[in-house]
C-alpha cells in the first residue's frame, strides 16, 4: 500500500510543471486590402512556389553556427510555409505591379507571365538576421525564348530579439522578393 | 813563203750586263703571274639602272664585308640597261652560283618596312646574295628592288593562285595563328590564266605546318559579320590591319595531311568562310542531265547522297549544251556537279580521285541514280540527290562534252512512279483472298455481337458510367475541396508521423521519460541584428 502510494506520487510530480507557451505565425500582406480592390482579369499568374523540404514543416527555423538548423518547438507557422509564402506573394506583387495576380491554375491559359518560385532559404540565423534565398522562373507567352530566370539572395537584420521580429524580417524579404519580381516583368 | 799562222782568239762571252734584262723579264713575269693568281674572278652585272653606282668606287659587300669592287660602269649596245663590270676578292669566288643575286642598297621604304638608311651616309653599294645552286656563273642580272627571301634562307616556297587580286601584295606577311611565318615574295598577274599567282615563302621551322590539308585566305585586318548570334568583328594582327596579309591554317573539322612540297600549288580564299564552303582540293566533275524544271536549283547546291553531302552543283552546261547542237530538240539539260572524295573521308589527293571514280562508276552499275529533290518548301531550292536503285535497269557512265554523265530519274512524277511499283509489288505479294475470307468471318461475328440485346444496352450504360466518372474526377480536381482536405490532412499526418518519430527516439534515448520526462530545452531566440 505504502508503495502504491509513493508511485503515485511520483508520477504526479513527474506530470507537473508548467505547459510552454506556443505562438502560431502568418505570413500575410500588411495592407491586403488594397490588393484586394484592384481589379482587371489576372495577366501574370503565380503558379507554383515551392519550400525546400527542411522549410516544409511547422516550426520556424533558425540556423545556429556551423551550419545547425534548429526547428522551434513553441514558435510555430499557422499555416504550410508554402501557403503562406504564396499568399504574400502573390499580394505583394500584385501591389508592385499595381494589377491583379492569379493564383488559379484553371486561369494560367489567360496569364502572360507565369510565375513560379523555389524558395531555397528562409530561415533566421543567430547572428540577428533573416536569408531568403530564392530561384524564380518567369515564363512569357508568346515570346522566343521567353523563359526568364533570376535568383534572388537577400538578408536582413532583425528589428529586435525574438520570433515575432524574425517572422516580420522574413515578410519584408519576401516582399522585396516581390518588387524583384515585378521588375523582372516590367523591364525582361 | 811567209809562214802563216792561225790568229785564234778566245770567243767572247755574253756581258753580265745582259742579266739584268733577264731578271727584270722573270721578275715581270711572276709578278704577273703572281697578280693574274691572287686575283678574284670578275663578274659582270646587268642593271635596269645605273643609280647609285660609280666605277672603282662603288664597293660589292656580303654581310657588311667588303668583297669587291665595281671596275667600270657602261650601257648595253641596245642602249636599255647598264652594264657592271666588277672585280671579286678570290675568297669571295664561292659566293657565285647559278642562283646568287645582286641589287643595290639604297634608301627605300616599302610594306617590310624601311631599309638602307645607312646608305645615306656612306653611299650606296651592291649587295650580293649566294645561291645554292652549280657554281661558276659570272653574269647576271641584277634585282631592281632587294629580294624579300635572300636565296638559301631555309623554309618552303609555293605559290598562291587566286581569282581576284584583293589587297595582297608582295611583302605582306603570311601569318599561322596571327604570327608572322612568313612573306609574300612575288604577285603577279598570269594574263593566260587570268588568274592572280603569288610567290609565297614560309620560314623555316615552319614550313612544316604547311600540308596537302592547308589552305590559305585572304586577310583585310579586319572583318565584320551580322548574324542572328550578333554583330561580330575580328581582327588579325596591327600589320595584317595596315596592309592585308594572308593566313593559313586547316579547315573546320580537318586534319593535317602530307607535308607539303616546294613549289606546290594552293588556292588563295577570300576568307576564312569561304575555306569552309569549299574546304577540299580534290574533286572530281560528273554531269547529271536532267529532263524536268531546274527552278531552285542554284549553283553552290548541296550533292548528297542518303543525307550525306558528297559534292556540289557547279553549274548549268547549257553553252555546251548549245554547243553539241542538241538545244532545241527537248535534250536533257546537263548539269555539271563537284563529287569531292575529302568529303566521303577518301584521301584528298589524286588517291582518292581515282578510288572515288572507281567507286562511282561501280555504283551507277548496280542502280545508283541522281534525282533532283527540294530543299526547302518555303524557297523552292533544289539539290540533286543521290541513291542506289536497285531495280533500275543496269547502265554505265555515259559522256557529255568529255565529262562523264551519271543516270538520273526524275524526282516528281518518275520517282513516284518507281515508289507506286514497288508498292504494287508488294501488294501483289500479299494473300489477298485468305485475308479477304477473314474478314468476313470477323464481321459477321462482330454483326451478331453487336445484335445481342445485351450489346445494345451497353451506350446507355456507357453515357451513365461517363456522367459518374466526370464527377468522380471533378470532385478529385486540382482545386476542389476534396484535393485540398486531402492535401491539409496528408500535411497533418506528415507532421504527426514526425512528431512520433520523435517521440520513438526520446523513448530509445531515454526510456523512463515517460513518468520521468525532462525539461524540453527552449527554443533558441534570435538576436537582434545589426544593420
Amino acid at each position: 500500500m505504502r508503495t502504491l502510494a509513493l508511485s503515485l506520487t511520483l508520477l504526479l510530480f513527474a506530470c507537473g510543471g508548467t505547459a510552454p507557451e506556443r505562438t502560431a505565425y502568418l505570413l500575410r500582406a500588411e495592407q491586403s486590402e488594397r490588393t484586394a480592390s484592384l481589379a482587371g482579369s489576372p495577366r501574370v499568374g503565380l503558379s507554383r512556389v515551392i519550400v525546400a523540404p527542411y522549410l516544409d514543416q511547422a516550426g520556424v527555423v533558425v540556423e545556429g553556427a556551423a551550419r545547425e538548423v534548429q526547428v522551434a518547438r513553441n514558435h510555430t507557422w499557422a499555416e504550410p510555409l508554402a501557403t503562406g509564402v504564396r499568399l504574400l506573394l502573390r499580394a505583394e506583387l500584385a501591389q508592385a505591379l499595381g494589377e491583379d495576380v492569379g493564383l488559379d491554375r484553371h486561369d494560367q491559359a489567360h496569364w502572360q507571365h507565369d510565375v513560379k518560385v523555389f524558395v531555397e532559404q528562409l530561415h533566421g540565423t543567430m547572428s540577428g538576421r533573416a536569408i531568403l534565398v530564392a530561384d524564380v522562373r518567369i515564363e512569357t507567352r508568346g515570346e522566343p525564348g521567353g523563359v526568364a530566370e533570376h535568383r534572388f539572395v537577400h538578408s536582413q537584420p532583425l528589428a529586435r530579439e525574438g520570433y515575432a521580429a524574425l517572422v516580420d524580417a522574413e515578410a519584408a524579404l519576401v516582399r522585396e522578393l516581390a518588387q524583384a519580381i515585378a521588375s523582372a516583368i516590367a523591364n525582361p | 813563203m811567209a809562214d802563216a799562222s792561225a790568229n785564234v782568239s778566245e770567243r767572247q762571252r755574253m756581258s753580265t750586263i745582259w742579266l739584268v734584262p733577264i731578271v727584270a723579264v722573270v721578275l715581270g713575269a711572276w709578278m704577273v703571274i703572281h697578280t693574274l693568281r691572287s686575283q678574284g674572278p670578275e663578274v659582270e652585272i646587268v642593271f635596269a639602272s645605273g643609280s647609285g653606282i660609280e666605277a672603282e668606287k662603288t664597293k660589292i659587300k656580303y654581310r657588311d664585308v667588303e668583297v669587291g669592287v665595281v671596275e667600270s660602269v657602261g650601257l648595253d649596245e641596245d642602249l636599255e640597261s647598264v652594264v657592271v663590270t666588277a672585280r671579286l676578292d678570290k675568297e669571295a669566288t664561292s659566293l657565285l652560283h647559278e642562283d646568287t643575286e645582286f641589287w643595290v642598297v639604297q634608301p627605300r621604304i616599302g610594306p617590310a618596312g624601311i631599309s638602307g638608311l645607312g646608305t645615306l651616309l656612306s653611299g650606296g653599294f651592291i649587295q650580293i646574295a649566294p645561291g645554292t645552286g652549280a657554281p661558276g656563273r659570272r653574269e647576271f642580272r641584277g634585282l631592281d628592288v632587294p629580294p624579300v627571301t635572300p636565296a638559301g634562307t631555309p623554309g618552303l616556297k609555293l605559290e598562291l593562285v587566286s581569282d581576284r587580286a584583293g589587297s595582297v601584295g608582295a611583302g605582306d606577311p603570311v601569318l599561322y595563328k596571327k604570327y608572322r611565318v612568313g612573306r609574300i615574295e612575288t604577285a603577279e598577274f598570269d594574263l593566260a590564266e587570268r588568274k592572280m599567282r603569288y610567290g609565297v615563302f614560309i620560314e623555316a621551322p615552319y614550313d612544316s605546318l604547311v600540308t596537302s590539308s592547308t589552305r590559305f585566305w585572304n586577310v583585310s585586318g579586319f572583318s565584320l559579320s551580322a548574324t542572328a548570334d550578333g554583330i561580330q568583328m575580328q581582327m588579325d594582327s596591327l600589320q595584317s590591319l595596315l596592309v592585308g596579309g594572308v593566313v593559313f591554317g586547316l579547315p573546320e573539322g580537318g586534319k593535317p595531311g602530307e607535308k607539303a612540297e616546294a613549289g606546290e600549288q594552293f588556292q588563295l580564299y577570300e576568307n576564312y568562310s569561304a575555306v569552309n564552303e569549299r574546304p577540299y582540293r580534290e574533286s572530281v566533275e560528273y554531269v547529271v542531265p536532267f529532263t524536268q524544271s531546274l527552278r531552285g536549283l542554284r549553283p553552290g547546291a548541296p550533292v548528297e547522297y542518303r543525307g550525306i553531302r558528297i559534292g556540289s552543283v557547279e553549274r548549268v552546261l547549257l553553252s555546251e549544251l548549245n554547243r553539241t547542237g542538241l538545244s532545241g530538240k527537248g535534250a536533257p539539260i546537263p548539269v555539271l556537279i563537284r563529287l569531292e572524295p575529302g568529303r566521303l573521308e577518301l584521301p584528298d589527293d589524286e588517291q582518292g580521285v581515282a578510288m572515288l571514280k572507281a567507286a562511282v562508276e561501280r555504283a551507277v552499275g548496280n542502280g545508283l541514280r541522281a534525282t533532283l529533290s527540294t530543299g526547302s518548301l518555303l524557297t523552292g531550292s533544289l539539290y540533286v540527290y543521290m541513291d542506289v536503285y536497285p531495280n533500275e535497269k543496269p547502265a554505265r557512265l555515259g559522256e557529255f562534252d568529255g565529262r562523264p554523265t551519271i543516270p538520273t530519274i526524275e524526282s516528281g512524277l518518275g520517282g513516284i512512279q518507281v515508289r507506286v511499283t514497288s508498292l504494287l509489288d508488294k501488294l501483289n505479294a500479299l494473300p489477298v483472298e485468305d485475308l479477304l475470307d477473314k474478314a468476313d468471318q470477323i464481321l459477321a461475328d462482330v454483326d451478331a455481337l453487336v445484335a445481342s440485346p445485351s450489346a445494345q444496352e451497353l451506350p446507355a450504360s456507357l453515357d451513365a458510367t461517363l456522367v459518374e466518372l466526370r464527377s468522380v474526377l471533378d470532385s478529385v480536381s486540382g482545386d476542389s475541396a476534396m484535393q485540398g482536405r486531402l492535401l491539409r490532412t496528408m500535411t497533418e499526418l506528415d507532421r504527426t508521423l514526425a512528431a512520433l518519430r520523435q517521440l520513438l527516439r526520446t523513448l530509445d534515448d531515454q526510456p523512463n521519460s515517460v513518468i520521468f520526462s525532462r525539461e524540453p530545452a527552449a527554443d533558441p531566440i534570435p538576436p537582434a541584428g545589426t544593420p
